[in-house]
């Protein structure tokens, strides 16, 4: 067969091509955006690190995701708010408290996981300038060291959870420092309360059943004190601290009543204090579902503390680490 | 009003809630280091000692005394001497000025390939960054012409974890040490030996380094559509004049069979 490209094929072919490279040029930049949309991150705020497995067998069934869970990570920072560092990128403010709300939207319940400052899990160690430089087997309380202290610290410390946690999205952080304490007792002008024990080791004003205006600092020690005490158990305390917050909430009430912006300066005067990745809306929303909420009591990993090389070691029981994720976070699949 | 009592409430019952943790502490609680920690080491004469200098063949001159040995990390360099702060700021902002730490080291890309470490420079953080210096004797010991000092640093490196150690060794020069001068032990120690001392900087690969798309994979795929729709363009003329040809020899043929 002879093949003869007359003028007329000559200008289809041409058109063909033309038709082509306009088909290619399309799947070019089909290709492209799809690259692009996996580097996007996806919308809405949180941390993870890690997948959450889609599909978990335990105890010879299959379970899947809760769908609407909110998680809040509440971490107690040990120190008093450190001097701004004009360099470094780690700081010495460690997670000493660690605490996460679990929000059930559709059940209506909130649980709470304490999860003990030396529990040894994978640590992101963040480098100078603040980018990732490998991870490490630490005590929980560490990750928020690495960082500024502020939000980068805070960030870091909701990864360390989430890895924990087998990459359960951690939605909320919120910390605060030991200065918040201090701030809203002096604001309020200090708080009066019948001192219920003998704190005269602490303070020789703290006499028991004297009737004493606490300052910042003897609201400290007498909310957390027990070493030393009479009655030195944890339940004896908390009806102190019972007594305090119950004291220092009518304090702060007949303050708004006498001065309508005594609240907006309370709120400025803790935001030094006090870091979240949540607005004023934001967690007047959240304290609005934890009221709807049925709360659940206290959940705490089981688990071994020994004695490290140097310190604490809180070795978590793997078997009670699957038992609460899936209770927390996962529902039998149908 | 009552909304913003209920914030406040839960702001507060949060505190109390924080604040009571603390008196659970009754045990020592882990401290985080600034710096990584030397290890002590013994000299030849069984002594223990922080860090070994030895003469330019490699014999020991003298161990170094604890006292004799600082280390002071970037974290801290505003509680050190004038100098080492200064000196300390002066690598912290070369190195955060810079993308890539190969602007430190210009030929960082072929120690890499030296070391048999398969990574990109744009790959590499600084992971810390410290000041080490020697006083007392030791600083003379160590001033004196090809003797160096050995420093083992505890870093709890996996086996299979690569590391590259950077001496800002003045001003704006960097050096690699790597090699000879570095012996990895298997509890994930790292021994280092300078020539000098101050700041020292740790470089590891970034976990998250993601390796741009290469252009190169976009210009086959474009000539790849080429191609194809060329061909595509072609196999259709002949397909259609192929038809045709096939059409016009029939029509001949009932032609001639009228006829």
């Amino acid at each position: 067969m002879k093949i003869r490209l007359k003028r007329n094929s000559l200008k289809v072919v041409v058109l063909l091509i033309c038709v082509g490279l306009v088909i290619g040029g399309g799947l070019l930049v089909l290709h492209a955006w799809q690259e692009r949309s996996q580097w996007a991150k996806p919308a809405g705020a949180g941390t993870q690190n890690g997948v959450q497995q889609e599909r978990m067998l335990y105890k010879d069934a299959w379970y899947v995701p809760k769908e609407n869970v909110e998680t809040v990570l509440i971490i107690g920072v040990d120190k008093y708010q450190a001097p701004a560092q004009e360099i470094g990128y780690l700081n010495n403010q460690q997670a000493d408290f660690l605490l996460l709300l679990v929000l059930d939207h559709q059940a209506k319940t909130c649980e709470v996981l304490h999860l003990n400052r030396d529990t040894m899990t994978e640590i992101q160690r963040l480098g100078v300038g603040g980018g990732e430089a490998g991870s490490f087997t630490g005590q929980l309380a560490l990750s928020h060291t690495f960082g500024s202290g502020g939000s980068d610290s805070c960030i870091n410390t909701a990864k360390a959870v989430s890895k924990l946690l087998g990459g359960v999205k951690i939605n909320h952080y919120m910390s605060l420092t030991m200065d918040a304490v201090v701030k809203i007792n002096d604001l309020v002008g200090g708080v009066t309360v019948e001192v219920m024990d003998d704190f005269t080791e602490i303070d020789p004003q703290l006499v028991k059943g004297k009737e004493v205006r606490l300052t910042g600092e003897q609201a400290l020690a007498y909310v957390r004190g027990r070493s030393g005490l009479q009655d030195s158990s944890n339940l004896h305390r908390m009806e102190r601290q019972q007594q305090y917050m119950t004291a220092l909430y009518q304090q702060f009430q007949e303050r708004v009543k006498q001065d309508e912006s005594f609240f907006t300066e309370t709120m400025v005067e803790i935001t030094q204090y006090f870091q979240s990745d949540c607005s004023i809306n934001q967690l007047e929303a959240l304290n609005d579902k934890l009221e709807g909420c049925v709360m659940k009591p206290t959940r705490v990993l089981d688990g071994k503390a020994v004695k490290g090389e140097e310190f604490m070691e809180y070795h978590v029981d793997e078997a009670s680490l699957e038992k609460n994720i899936i209770e927390l976070f996962y529902k039998r699949e149908k | 009003m009552k909304r913003r009592n209920r914030v406040v409430a839960f702001v507060l019952a949060v505190m109390l809630f924080t604040v009571t943790a603390y008196a659970e502490k009754f045990t020592p609680s882990v401290q985080q280091k600034g710096a990584p920690e030397i290890v002590m080491v013994n000299d030849q004469n069984g002594n223990e000692v922080i860090a070994v200098i030895n003469d330019a063949s490699g014999k020991e001159v003298a161990g170094v005394p604890a006292g004799n040995l600082q280390i002071t990390p970037v974290s801290e360099s505003a509680q050190a001497s004038a100098e080492i702060q200064e000196m300390l700021e002066n690598a912290y902002k070369q190195i955060t000025d810079s993308d890539n730490l190969t602007a430190l080291v210009s030929n960082l890309p072929d120690v890499l390939k030296e070391m048999k470490w398969d990574v990109p420079a744009e790959a590499l953080v600084v992971r810390d960054l410290f000041d080490v210096s020697v006083i007392g004797e030791s600083k003379d010991l160590l001033a004196q012409e090809g003797n160096t000092i050995t420093v083992r640093f505890k870093l709890g490196l996996a086996s299979d974890e690569q590391m590259l150690t950077l001496h800002n060794f003045e001003s704006d020069k960097w050096e690699a040490i790597y090699g000879a001068k570095v012996e990895r032990h298997d509890n994930g120690d790292v021994s280092v030996t300078f020539d000098s001392l101050s700041p020292v900087a740790f470089a590891v690969k970034n976990d998250s380094y993601v390796a741009p798309a290469e252009s190169g994979s976009n210009g086959m795929m474009i000539g790849a559509i080429v191609v194809v729709a060329v061909v595509a363009g072609i196999v259709v003329v002949l397909l259609v004049k192929n038809n045709k040809n096939k059409k016009n020899q029939n029509a001949k043929k009932q032609e001639q069979k009228v006829r």
